[in-house]
């Protein structure tokens, strides 16, 4: 698996999924928890989707923005965990 | 007449007159006794007095919530002062405001906090400094407060003016919930209550001191740490708790979220909620993990603190949405039409008003919010307006049907939207904001009037909004419009705006 395509899932997912047609810029590096633009819920919500879609599981103090606060961080983290 | 004398940290003494080593509070990584976590309050205390903290001074405590919080709290309440909680989820410029409509002599701040207050340009005067909390003094202010009755805390929520709001709320009408909720949830000191919300939400209320009241312990969870259902998940089994009290939100992120499968709860009995309606298909879900637990609906705005209660059968599960049930011993009703006349039939819809021992003194500093805020009767009885519609049904429960004026619930939060709208217009090129709520998606949408702003400020003005506002607070969409829809009148037309959702 390689990093570019986990990071362009990934941000499709954001997209579509979480931001919805507004018109926020997501860039690899746009800080997603710590801006506001996904919130908890869909924090919560993304882990699950990134397990079923990377069949990887995330331990309860992972869930954080110190691994999820971008889409560079997130595609890093979750091929950490493969 | 016997008035009551009893003051909040009273709790306090009384339990480590029984057993001061028993243990009070626990972190992530600490446990304190009643004793350590008084006598740091008794410390706290000294240096407020030696520094000339009067009665009825401010304390304004900004920081995420810690042990020293609870002793600040405590310090204030021995001290015969007024704390005022501001939960660090706040920008530094919206604790700024806070802070400047309280009017405090001190300010206590963790390290973050002190940092934030001081990159908007506040000076802090340090006056003593530990580990967790600086103490801060400030210039003493001339003005002098007259209360007729012993102020506990005054708790800021948002306001329809567009800044803050200070509910006032003395030991008394605290302490009545307080002993009411401990003696009907049957809370002894074998419990161990779950602390998730805030400290500047009323819900702390119950966790800080029906816990003390009953010389249980408190489990402190972090802002952090209650924003991540999985890692709560086993945070609760683990820490064994027994009494939860949070909004519905939560619970929603716990069923769906938390793989609550995974552990095991069995020391848990009460499981409270308020703020909010619980969706019956999230409840649904949460019983199926936690089935015979004593559920209840506790309602009340943060004026009256919790003033119903509706205790949830299980085993009859036929509700269309949870009433908000029976008047709390302390608390009386009265149900007006549109025209303040009392309803007195069933199943009628009218705005709630509430009389009794619980509910707050007034608005901080706004005496004009604080007369129109009630309703007098005949023999000039004081009932607040909660704003909430509501009917009785049959059986003499209340329930919720909806709000009066524009006030928001997301996630349980209370949110004014013209406290965004305010916000949003000063940033330059916006003539005009409409902040509405969708309540089929669960999201904030502000309609933004202006003829010169492109996509580009649309970033930008999220960006400025994060700045002045909490994260809770701050639109998920914003739909910009060369001019609002106006009625016949000239005002702007919600209902148009609403159409667009």
């Amino acid at each position: 698996m390689n990093i570019e395509t986990v990071q362009a899932e990934i941000k499709e997912y954001v997209l579509e999924t979480i931001v919805q047609g507004d018109s926020v810029v997501i860039n690899n590096d746009t800080p997603l928890i710590s801006s506001g633009i996904i919130d908890s819920i869909s924090t919560l919500k993304m882990v699950e989707f990134l397990e079923g879609k990377y069949q990887i599981e995330f331990e309860p103090h992972e869930v954080d923005r110190e691994n999820l606060d971008s889409v560079e961080m997130i595609a890093a983290f979750v091929l950490s965990k493969k | 007449m016997i008035a009551s004398k009893k003051l909040l940290h009273h709790f306090i003494e009384q339990i480590i007159q029984e057993n001061g080593q028993s243990i009070y509070i626990k972190t992530a990584s600490h446990s304190f006794s009643y004793q350590q976590v008084f006598d740091l309050a008794k410390k706290y205390q000294k240096i407020l007095e030696s520094n000339g903290i009067q009665k009825q001074d401010r304390i304004v405590i900004y920081a995420s919530k810690n042990m020293s919080s609870i002793a600040v709290m405590i310090a204030s309440s021995l001290c015969g002062a007024i704390y005022v909680p501001i939960s660090s989820i706040n920008p530094a410029s919206r604790a700024i405001q806070i802070i400047d409509e309280a009017t405090p002599r001190f300010i206590v701040c963790d390290k973050e906090c002190g940092t934030a207050l001081q990159s908007s340009g506040r000076e802090l005067n340090i006056v003593c400094s530990d580990d967790e909390m600086d103490l801060c003094l400030l210039k003493p202010s001339a003005e002098l407060l007259v209360f007729d009755e012993e102020i506990a805390f005054i708790l800021f929520t948002s306001g329809s003016t567009g800044t803050p709001k200070g509910v006032v709320i003395s030991h008394e009408a605290a302490i009545v919930f307080i002993e009411w909720a401990a003696n009907e949830f049957g809370i002894t000191g074998s419990d161990v209550i779950s602390s998730i919300a805030p400290f500047n939400f009323d819900l702390s209320v119950f966790d800080i001191y029906v816990t003390a009241m009953s010389g249980a312990t408190l489990l402190l969870y972090s802002e952090n740490e209650t924003k991540n259902a999985l890692l709560m998940a086993m945070r609760l089994s683990e820490d064994k708790a027994s009494t939860i009290y949070a909004t519905p939100t939560f619970y929603a992120a716990l069923a769906n979220y938390g793989k609550l499968h995974k552990y095991d709860y069995a020391c848990l009995k009460n499981v409270l909620f308020a703020g909010e309606v619980f969706h019956l298909e999230n409840f649904a879900k949460l019983l199926q993990y936690w089935p015979h637990r004593n559920y209840a609906n506790l309602y009340g705005p943060t004026e009256t603190n919790v003033c119903t209660f509706f205790k949830v059968d299980v085993a009859h599960m036929n509700y269309l949405n949870f009433p908000i049930g029976l008047a709390c011993p302390y608390a009386s009703f009265l149900l007006l039409s549109a025209d303040d006349k009392v309803i007195e039939s069933t199943d009628v819809e009218g705005e709630l008003v509430v009389a009794g021992a619980s509910v707050f003194n007034q608005y901080w500093k706004d005496e004009d919010k604080t007369s129109a805020a009630f309703y007098r009767d005949a023999k000039h009885q004081r009932y607040y307006r909660t704003g909430d519609i509501v009917y009785r049904n049959k059986e003499g429960a209340y329930v919720y049907v909806a709000r009066k004026d524009r006030m928001i619930k997301k996630n349980g939060y209370r949110i004014e939207p013209s406290e965004i709208e305010k916000i949003v217009v000063s940033y330059p090129k916006v003539s005009n904001a409409v902040v509405l709520f969708s309540k089929e998606k669960n999201i904030l949408i502000c309609f933004v009037e202006s003829v010169e702003v492109i996509d580009n400020d649309i970033f930008n003005i999220r960006v400025f909004c994060q700045n002045h506002l909490p994260l809770y607070m701050l639109p998920d969409k914003f739909v910009v419009l060369f001019s609002m829809p106006q009625t016949s009148s000239g005002k702007v037309d919600l209902q148009a705006l609403k159409n667009m959702l």
